[in-house]
């Protein structure tokens, strides 16, 4: 009985905890949108948190400051709503593409500094205002809560890889290593939906560039992260047996092996990448897929297709000085003395890249 | 003390040294050794472990040839009574001071990941208590509990296994772009994460085994060698160096980026695993100098030393005013540990050869 006193008395004194966090009390946030202002050291930080309750339905509260930064507009947040806006459950964290173009590094720290705030938010960059964005998703009327909507959207889009996988946590370590630039996910608000656009390439932490979503998943190929997804191509018809004029296919892709291999040739970085897939014709025309040299004429068109578009992409990543694949670092990491002597981004810029790709069309589906 | 409870075998002592060595020595260890030596953070850890198994076959091979006694036995047969004496009450101090600061460790490594807005001094006592009733139970009891250690080690292999797809190769090379002195000087800061490998020199009468001594400190070494061969080899690959260096707790940051379905943010169930792993390593420097107390006072009334020993804890623990301070320390206290422990280890072994008395095994 004694014991069972103690007991209880401890119990009844172990209450008083200081860190305690009531859940009715707490708002919590799930999005963050950054964009500028007028004012060059200030920034628009507009904060969704889902309004709990019965009557409530599915609301979602909106709160927008000026502030100089994250911590400041959570501060400022605190002051307008009767909720502790809480982000230990934050989702996704916006930048519009202007910001993103300035910079954006610096917003994530409070996020890996602070235990309680989660380095798995995703980064995203939205053409236009993330506000906006916030705003009229709020009022969707087919659509869940915005960062549900959001998170799903996103969700599907990086499991098909026309979206980078990009959370802080993977933004800082792309920024920190000095051979490798981030890359993000890119969305765009539409009159009643958002649209996943494809990837924002970044220098550092400052964008210089965007890929649209087939982009991307070619990208994601060639940085050996690419999952099974489809890729939409022109494809003549190549037989005389069927009379139809259609000429676009849809080719279910998976990534089968990527050897990347650097070397430096007269001073100056050559690039090797070549990636194997293996291929199910998902969408096409009727009639002959059976047929061996049919294939391999589409394998060949197919591969054709996918180099091109693999070196118009890295092209296009040495003009605006991103190096998301991490090319970089991989010379770092064998040519130490090259990588200490040279100024990276110029040799990227310079570097000869060979391409080979290897297509294997495994499945043509129940009809010929 | 050499009542039953007190008693151990050799594998529990095994426990004992490895939960000294890895739950607080794990925690900033690797980005310690990234702003020394960058992504070569491991051949650090390969060549302290070699040192310190190297150190720990002769500190057992000097406690074998004095049979059954401790080194506070051992400093008063080879340098007098009250030279020996005061040897041993340096060492005592120095493990009371070890114990404070510990303590302080591991309540700043709680307010800083969950407790923010708990007084410190009311998050010492609470963590204090669970190792009150523990070293009032005796060795066995703790060398028990210790055991958990194998346990949470085992859930981090687990997670390291989930995490190592995301290690890039790339990070850890080129290999060996450390200079000489740079690895020289970061082995220094892992001597307090090696240094439990040193209680064997105060337990060392409670082994009922002796013989397999040597064996326990062998692979108790080896054990925590490969634990942080694997952590700064999977931190470093998975941050790289430029970014670890910035990490306080690298560990933690590890479990914070980890997507787990369903779970959703690992870090809150490391915390909770890796919260007892914490407390036993504070413990193991806790009943130390509990014990050595107790035995160079001849103590009887245990409950006393226990209450005025916990209180001096608190007080010490308290001295350092932030967490930047205490990283100051821990460089002084690193150098005393060498010093007082590890240097007197050698000196005594060789010594034993000089004045022979009391040595048992010729």
């Amino acid at each position: 009985m004694k014991r069972m006193l103690l007991i209880l008395i401890i119990m009844l004194l172990l209450t008083g905890c200081w860190d305690q966090k009531i859940y009715e009390r707490i708002g919590f946030t799930l999005m963050i949108g950054i964009e500028d202002t007028t004012s060059s050291d200030e920034y628009l930080i507009t904060a969704a948190s889902p309004v709990v309750g019965i009557e409530r339905g599915s609301n979602v509260e909106i709160l927008t400051a000026k502030a100089k930064s994250l911590r400041e507009a959570r501060e400022i947040r605190n002051r307008l709503t009767p909720q502790l806006p809480e982000a230990g459950k934050m989702q996704q964290i916006a930048f519009s593409d202007k910001i993103a173009k300035t910079g954006i590094h610096p917003f994530l720290e409070i996020f890996e500094r602070v235990p309680e705030d989660p380095a798995l938010s995703w980064v995203i960059v939205v053409e236009g205002s993330p506000h906006e964005m916030f705003v009229k998703a709020a009022n969707f009327k087919d659509k869940p809560r915005p960062s549900f909507y959001l998170a799903q959207l996103l969700k599907n889009s990086a499991d098909k890889s026309y979206i980078p996988d990009t959370r802080i946590f993977n933004f800082d370590i792309d920024y920190y290593a000095k051979g490798i630039d981030p890359v993000t996910p890119l969305i765009k608000l539409k009159p009643n939906e958002i649209e996943v656009k494809g990837s924002a390439l970044f220098s550092e932490d400052k964008m210089v560039g965007t890929l649209d979503h087939q982009q991307t998943l070619l990208l994601m190929a060639m940085k050996n992260s690419m999952k099974n997804t489809f890729y939409i191509t022109k494809v003549p018809n190549f037989s005389d047996s069927n009379h139809e004029d259609r000429e676009f296919a849809a080719i279910n892709l998976s990534l089968n092996k990527r050897k990347l291999k650097v070397k430096i040739e007269k001073n100056k970085p050559v690039i090797n990448i070549s990636l194997e897939f293996n291929a199910n014709i998902a969408e096409y025309i009727w009639d002959n897929l059976d047929d061996i040299s049919t294939q391999k004429k589409i394998e060949k068109l197919l591969e054709k297709q996918i180099r091109d578009d693999c070196i118009n992409i890295i092209k296009y990543t040495q003009e605006v000085g991103s190096d998301p694949i991490g090319i970089g670092d991989i010379i770092r990491s064998k040519y130490i003395s090259y990588w200490e002597s040279t100024d990276w981004k110029d040799a990227y810029r310079n570097a000869d890249v060979n391409i080979t790709i290897k297509l294997d069309i495994k499945q043509y589906g129940t009809i010929r | 003390m050499s009542e039953k409870r007190y008693q151990i075998t050799s594998k529990q002592l095994m426990a004992y040294i490895i939960s000294s060595q890895i739950g607080i020595g794990v925690m900033s260890m690797p980005s310690r050794l990234c702003e020394i030596v960058g992504h070569d953070g491991w051949i650090t850890v390969l060549i302290a472990g070699i040192i310190s198994t190297i150190l720990g076959v002769i500190m057992v091979k000097l406690l074998e040839r004095y049979e059954n006694k401790s080194i506070y036995e051992i400093n008063k047969l080879l340098y007098g009574k009250y030279v020996g004496t005061f040897i041993n009450i340096l060492l005592a101090l120095f493990l009371c001071i070890m114990a404070g600061f510990y303590v302080r460790i591991f309540t700043t490594i709680i307010s800083i990941i969950t407790l923010p807005n708990t007084p410190p001094i009311i998050l010492t006592i609470f963590l204090l208590l669970p190792c009150l009733p523990l070293a009032w139970y005796g060795l066995k009891v703790i060398c028990r509990f210790d055991s958990i250690v194998f346990f949470i080690t085992a859930v981090v292999y687990l997670f390291f296994i989930l995490v190592v797809k995301d290690v890039r190769l790339t990070f850890l090379m080129p290999i060996g772009q450390a200079k000489i002195p740079s690895l020289i000087k970061s082995t220094l800061t892992l001597t307090l994460s090696y240094i439990g490998f040193c209680f064997p020199v105060i337990f060392y009468p409670l082994v009922t085994d002796k013989k397999n001594v040597m064996k326990s400190v062998i692979y108790a070494n080896m054990y925590s060698t490969i634990f942080f061969l694997i952590t700064v080899l999977i931190v470093t690959g998975f941050f790289g160096a430029s970014m670890l260096k910035y990490l306080t707790f690298p560990l933690l940051n590890l479990t914070r980026s980890y997507r787990a379905p369903v779970l959703e943010r690992l870090d809150l169930l490391f915390i909770a695993l890796w919260t007892p792993c914490l407390g036993i390593s504070m413990n193991a420097f806790y009943y130390s100098t509990y014990y050595s107390v107790n035995i160079l006072l001849k103590i009887k009334k245990k409950t006393l030393s226990l209450i005025i020993l916990t209180s001096i804890y608190i007080m010490l623990s308290r001295i350092p005013k932030d967490f930047a301070e205490i990283l100051a320390y821990v460089k002084v206290v690193s150098v005393i540990a060498i010093v007082l422990i590890i240097f007197p280890i050698i000196v005594n072994y060789f010594a034993s050869f000089i004045n022979k008395k009391g040595v048992t095994k010729k």
